[in-house]
């Protein structure tokens, strides 16, 4: 009976505290949530099932051009190696084996996390990826993060102002974002505020590197250097890693910040001329709330596409970027695999670039889904 | 208007008509002859390879585009004369669109058969002389009908669109400075003076010497034959290749085009330049050629997927049906209505992927799988001026050159689609 | 009556009177836009009122300028378009009781707002494209009561009743007195409302759209607010954005085709409820349509609008039994049965003009069978030609044909 004596009527709510009232309506909720959630779930798990197609294409392409088009051999043997000894490294690797055997093996060496070894980096390829992923995902977050914050609000400003100044520097800054070559965008950068500036002596950005080696101690926790130097309450290592994170972070985030601003003010534009937002008009409502609430959430829909999208540019520019700013990333041991014929690692890198792609896309996927009541529920 | 009404039409001119006769004879015997210079540019091609003045790759690259091209479009050509000679209406724009394909992809191709493509261009310089243009310009634009309105109505918004203009400027003047580079520049593409490397710009050398003592100025402009030329070759095969893959699979529908959207899904799970990176290596030799076949692997499944969309939409479209329930053959909804309006936005995207692959390649380029040290080329020239922080001038022009060249093709490109935009179209 | 006088005597915006039950006035409305191809000159000289109590529909073919008119008297066109010149008169009562009389098109952007939605409402033709797609129903109904409505006692009301029935529910609770005499403070309370919170607020607003939602007779109305656009039925929206413009009982509403992409029965229903409204919430309502059956079911006044000029205007039964302008003749003709619903009931020849040049002298000279030279060279001057029968024409037809001018 304790369920359902009565305690105490809430002022507020004008809840009578009966538990089993309580109870009741706490499911109620609680079921509705389910089954609001069981529609996401088979839209989350119809996006996951339509992402198989593509992993396995991806490792397919990868299995091809290292192993088909490339030539495996090539990494064990030397110019001196004997016609029998290559055959027997042949046979020792399963390389005399069918094709589709082969992709087997693969399939299963990668499932196994044998992903290699790394020549370039005198390592095996997954512990390469354990301490360089890091220090890419700071520095594309870095970016991403930069990119969105910015370019949004200035899509919408230019948008709101079409044909004013503000929308003419917004897209000469778009436009330009989009024409530079970043990796020459990085050099400028480095060499006005990192050379310019030491020769002016002025307090100049650092040339590359993720944090002052020299000066610093650091030792990798979780090997995210902001994250790690909060846990060991080092401010002096925070400040100085996000000083390193400016120019490599600027560089690589422009052309995401371009891409991001130019959808932004195109999907605003045609936003602003939809009936609903006539309609939301003929409310009275502010034009304020018009742009921010009514229009904004349609707008994002397809700029949250690019900005999945823009992922894809971000790894490209990620090799380039941490290549000039010598960030210790996976783009930099990447060129070096490559100078260095490290067929592994190359398969490794592009086979993780594919992955980490797909799934912002994921993100993305699932992003729009919240964004578009039409296609949760689709 | 139905073959008819040309019929009736075609009498009015009668005393043209020894015209088209001729015009027929010559749309022959060209085709005859792109099939003739495609054989010849297989065996030439061959030889090549022979003598090893060119690899694999390169004699694959000659098939593909040259050879196949010269052989399909000769082909081609004979049942267009044979439509031309019958007046049938359809038959006309085909000539100018063969011949179009044939030229660009002669150009590509390079060699001998460039100059074969002289003789397309002859064919559509005379199908633009008013004694045949009489034949079908009035037909073909009456059954544009409000497209042809429209047409131009666009080139006025583009003439008037100031940035669209400045960005064709900007594109023929490196179209230019590509063509004449031997007569602007004072240096050759390799030409070194050892012992002036990283002289400041002065009036020797008026963008400076790099470390090389190359003269920056020089090797800048020589420079945009080899970036020029990747870019178009990339765009122009990757569109015509992704075109027919995509138009088949919209015009076919079902697996085939399951199957053809699956793939290009997995394409593009890769990004662009990672894709290129992995491709070139397994590829093994780093030189140009090896990058432009990465990005042409890389950059059709975005006209796959473009021509796909559009063919499936100009097949949903009206009027379509109504064409047909006139009466109108294939070829002729495909010449009039389908590729007209399907060509639009492949060559807007086409426009702003020249921007995109330019700088993709000069990227690859960087990092080091372009040309050979030291020759004239962006990318390069940037990768190897990057640590002589003190002579900005070996990095700053070549990057100034892509950034020029890449925001003039997304100038005209944004602009075109703008223009073209239905939703934006009427301000 | 004002709209009777000549246009030259008011030309001076602030000795403004009118009839005190004259509601809307709009006069020598020109609205154009400026596109790429030339400046398109949809509104010349727009004329017409709405009586307290009236229902006035504007009539004429598609792209006459129906919509634009609408959207004109509440300041929505948008960006190529731009209101040249003309007054829209808008009688109002405010807080002292007292009419006041407000030129829409000459007071603020703030102003305006406080119109927009809450005196003047207006429902858009479109169901499928007008709401928005990524809010609730509710929600967007919700937003404009909250906007325009004082809220506050509803918000009092609400807790009194919570707290009232809570007390029915546990009379055995703890705290008893306790809840007496909060109720008893909160009525107190009743004749001036504390201001409530914004939550309060949005659960009040929430009560008032399900309230609303009823009004309109929408099924199911407190499952419907949780519902996206695309889940209801073209119908159903319909409904939901009359509730929309409905929800703070505004003084005129617009009702922009709205039934015209219903099919015929919920069109029907549609216009019944409309009716019905109009009475319970005492509205003066401007149904715009190009269905003459509509128009002989529920108006009392038409305007017949062409190529952006108000050729005639006047009551219903007039305009059915003597029509005067050559071109609402040639509308009645192209209907067998005025009751029965044709699709396309125009059968006069040619099109609407371009508006881009719009054709000189009267618009519709160039498809008139009366047309002469005259028509071709001035623009025929606003008359009333019968008492309350205002037509623009050179050639009046009917009743009044022949008449010497
Ligand atoms: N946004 C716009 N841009 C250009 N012209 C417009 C626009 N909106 C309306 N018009 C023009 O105004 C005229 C009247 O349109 P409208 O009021 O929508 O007609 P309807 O009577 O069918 O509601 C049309 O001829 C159209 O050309
Ligand atoms: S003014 Fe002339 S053209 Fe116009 S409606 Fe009257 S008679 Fe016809
Ligand atoms: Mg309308």
């Amino acid at each position: 009976m304790a369920l359902i004596s009565p305690r105490t009527i809430d002022l507020k709510t004008g809840h009578a505290q009966l538990a089993l009232q309580k109870h009741i309506a706490g499911c109620a909720r609680a079921i509705r949530r389910v089954i609001w959630h069981m529609r996401l779930r088979d839209y989350v798990i119809r996006r996951l099932l339509l992402a198989i197609p593509v992993v396995i294409g991806v490792l397919a392409i990868t299995f091809v051009l290292a192993y088909v088009m490339g030539d495996p051999v090539g990494i064990y043997t030397q110019e001196r190696t004997s016609p029998e000894a290559v055959e027997a490294i042949r046979r020792a690797h399963g390389l005399d084996r069918p094709l589709y055997e082969q992709f087997f093996f693969y399939l299963r060496d990668l499932a196994s996390g044998d992903w290699g070894y790394s020549v370039s980096a005198r390592l095996p390829v997954t512990q390469v990826i354990a301490t360089r992923l890091p220090a890419t995902i700071e520095l594309s977050l870095f970016a991403i993060v930069f990119a969105i914050a910015l370019g949004i609000p200035l899509g919408i400003l230019s948008a709101t102002k079409k044909d004013r100044w503000p929308d003419h520097v917004t897209r000469v800054v778009a436009l330009a974002g989009v024409s530079m070559p970043i990796f020459w965008f990085a050099l400028m950068l480095k060499y006005v505020f990192f050379f310019q500036f030491y020769m002016a002596g002025l307090p100049a950005l650092p040339e590359g590197g993720r944090y002052t080696f020299t000066v610093l101690p650091y030792t990798p926790i979780t090997g995210f250097l902001l994250i790690d130097s909060i846990i060991t309450l080092n401010p002096v290592l925070f400040m100085d890693g996000l000083v390193h994170l400016i120019l490599p972070g600027f560089a690589l985030g422009y052309l995401t910040l371009a891409i991001i601003t130019r959808m932004m003010r195109s999907s605003m534009l045609e936003v602003l001329k939809e009936d609903y937002i006539t309609l939301a008009r003929s409310k009275g409502l502010r034009e304020r709330v018009v742009i921010y609430r009514h229009a904004l959430r349609n707008a994002m829909i397809p700029t949250v596409t690019v900005i999945g999208l823009a992922f894809g540019g971000l790894m490209s520019g990620a090799v380039l970027t941490e290549t000039i700013f010598s960030w210790p990333g996976l783009g930099r041991w990447s060129t070096r695999a490559i100078l260095n014929s490290d067929i592994p690692s190359i398969n490794a890198f592009t086979l993780l670039v594919a992955f980490i792609f797909v799934g912002a896309n994921l993100v993305v996927d699932l992003v729009y889904g919240a964004l578009d009541p039409r296609i949760r529920y689709g | 208007m139905t073959k008819m009404d040309t019929k009736q039409y075609s009498e009015e001119i009668e005393e043209t008509s020894s015209s088209i006769k001729y015009f027929v004879y010559f749309i022959l015997v060209l085709g005859f002859i792109n099939v003739i210079a495609g054989f010849v540019n297989i065996i030439d091609a061959l030889l090549l390879y022979d003598i090893g003045t060119i690899n694999e790759i390169g004699l694959m690259g000659n098939i593909a585009t040259g050879s196949i091209a010269a052989i399909v479009i000769g082909i081609l050509l004979l049942p267009i004369g044979l439509g031309v000679r019958d007046l049938e209406n359809w038959a006309f724009p085909w000539v100018l669109y063969a011949n179009l394909l044939a030229i660009l992809l002669f150009l590509v191709n390079g060699g001998f058969i460039v100059y074969i493509g002289l003789f397309n261009l002859f064919a559509i310089i005379l199908l633009m002389t008013p004694q045949i243009r009489a034949f079908w310009w009035k037909l073909y634009m009456e059954d544009m009908g409000p497209r042809a309105k429209e047409t131009r109505y666009t080139l006025y918004l583009i003439r008037k669109s100031p940035l669209v203009v400045a960005g064709i400027i900007i594109i023929a003047v490196y179209i230019c400075l590509a063509i004449f580079a031997p007569y602007i520049t004072p240096y050759g593409p390799t030409e070194r003076e050892w012992y002036n490397f990283l002289q400041a710009p002065s009036p020797q050398h008026i963008w400076g010497t790099d470390q090389n003592g190359g003269d920056v100025f020089s090797m800048v402009i020589w420079a945009t034959q080899v970036d020029l030329k990747i870019a178009i070759s990339v765009v122009a095969v990757a569109l015509v290749v992704g075109a027919f893959i995509g138009a088949a699979a919209g015009y076919f529908g079902g697996a085939v085009d399951e199957i053809v959207m699956r793939i290009t899904d997995v394409f593009f799970a890769f990004p662009g330049l990672i894709l290129a990176m992995a491709i070139v290596s397994a590829l093994g030799a780093r030189n140009l050629d090896n990058i432009s076949i990465a990005l042409m692997l890389v950059w059709w499944p975005t006209y796959a997927r473009l021509v796909r969309g559009q063919v499936l939409i100009e097949r949903e479209k009206l009027y379509v049906e109504a064409a047909r329930s006139v009466g109108a053959s294939d070829m002729r909804i495909l010449a009039f209505h389908i590729l007209p309006n399907t060509i639009q936005p492949v060559i807007v995207q086409a426009t702003l992927d020249m921007g995109g692959v330019l700088l993709t390649a000069a990227g690859l380029s960087f990092i080091g799988f372009g040309a050979e040290a030291g020759s004239a080329e962006w990318g390069l020239m940037i990768a190897q001026g990057q640590n002589h922080f003190a002579q900005y001038w070996v990095t700053l022009f070549p990057g100034l050159a892509i950034l020029f060249c890449a925001l003039s093709f997304n100038l005209v490109g944004d602009g075109v689609r703008d223009i073209l935009d239905p939703k934006l179209r009427r301000r | 009556m004002v709209a009777s006088q000549d246009d030259t005597s008011i030309e001076t915006t602030n000795d403004i009177r009118l009839d005190s039950d004259t509601l809307l006035l709009v006069r020598g409305l020109k609205t154009n836009f400026y596109t790429y191809e030339g400046v398109v000159k949809a509104l010349d000289n727009v004329q017409f009122e709405l009586k307290r109590g009236d229902t006035l529909a504007i009539v004429g073919e598609t792209g006459c300028g129906k919509s634009v008119t609408a959207k004109s008297i509440l300041r929505l066109v948008d960006s190529p378009g731009r209101i040249e010149e003309g007054q829209i008169l808008f009688q109002d009562v405010n807080e002292e009781g007292e009419n006041v009389i407000i030129d829409l098109l000459q007071s603020t952007e703030d102003e305006m707002r406080k119109i927009r939605g809450n005196k003047i409402a207006i429902v858009f033709q479109d169901p499928a494209t007008y709401p928005n797609p990524v809010f609730r129903i509710g929600d967007q109904i919700a937003e404009v009561i909250a906007l325009h409505q004082d809220l506050s006692r509803d918000v009092l009301e609400m807790k009194i009743a919570r707290l009232e029935d809570a007390l029915r529910t546990n009379p055995d609770a703890e705290n008893v007195e306790e809840i007496t005499t909060r109720i008893e403070e909160y009525k107190s309370q009743l004749d001036s409302p504390p201001p409530p919170t914004d939550k309060e607020k949005k659960e009040a607003a929430k009560k008032r759209t399900v309230e609303t939602l009823k009004l309109v007779r929408m099924p199911s109305a407190e499952q419907t607010i949780n519902q996206y656009p695309h889940e209801l039925s073209g119908g159903m929206r319909q409904r939901a954005l009359i509730a929309m413009a409905l929800s703070c009982n505004p003084r005129i509403l617009i009702a922009d085709e709205a039934t015209t992409a219903l099919d015929v029965t919920v069109q029907a229903q549609v216009l019944k409820l409309l009716n019905v409204l109009k009475t319970e919430l005492d509205a003066s309502i401007i149904i715009i349509t190009h269905d003459l059956g509509v128009v002989a079911e529920t108006c009392t006044r038409v305007a017949v609008m062409y190529a952006g000029v108000v050729v005639e205007y006047t009551n219903t039964d007039e305009l059915f039994s003597d029509p005067i302008h050559p071109y609402t003749s040639g509308l009645l003709r192209a209907i067998p049965k005025i009751t029965e619903k044709v699709e396309h009931l125009l059968q006069i020849t040619g099109t609407v003009p371009n508006l881009i040049h719009p054709p000189s002298g009267c618009r519709f000279h160039p498809r008139c069978e009366f047309a002469t030279e005259i028509c071709a060279q001035q623009r025929p001057p606003r008359e009333e030609i019968k008492p309350a029968h205002w037509i623009e024409c050179h050639h009046p037809q009917g009743s009044m044909k022949g008449r010497k001018r």
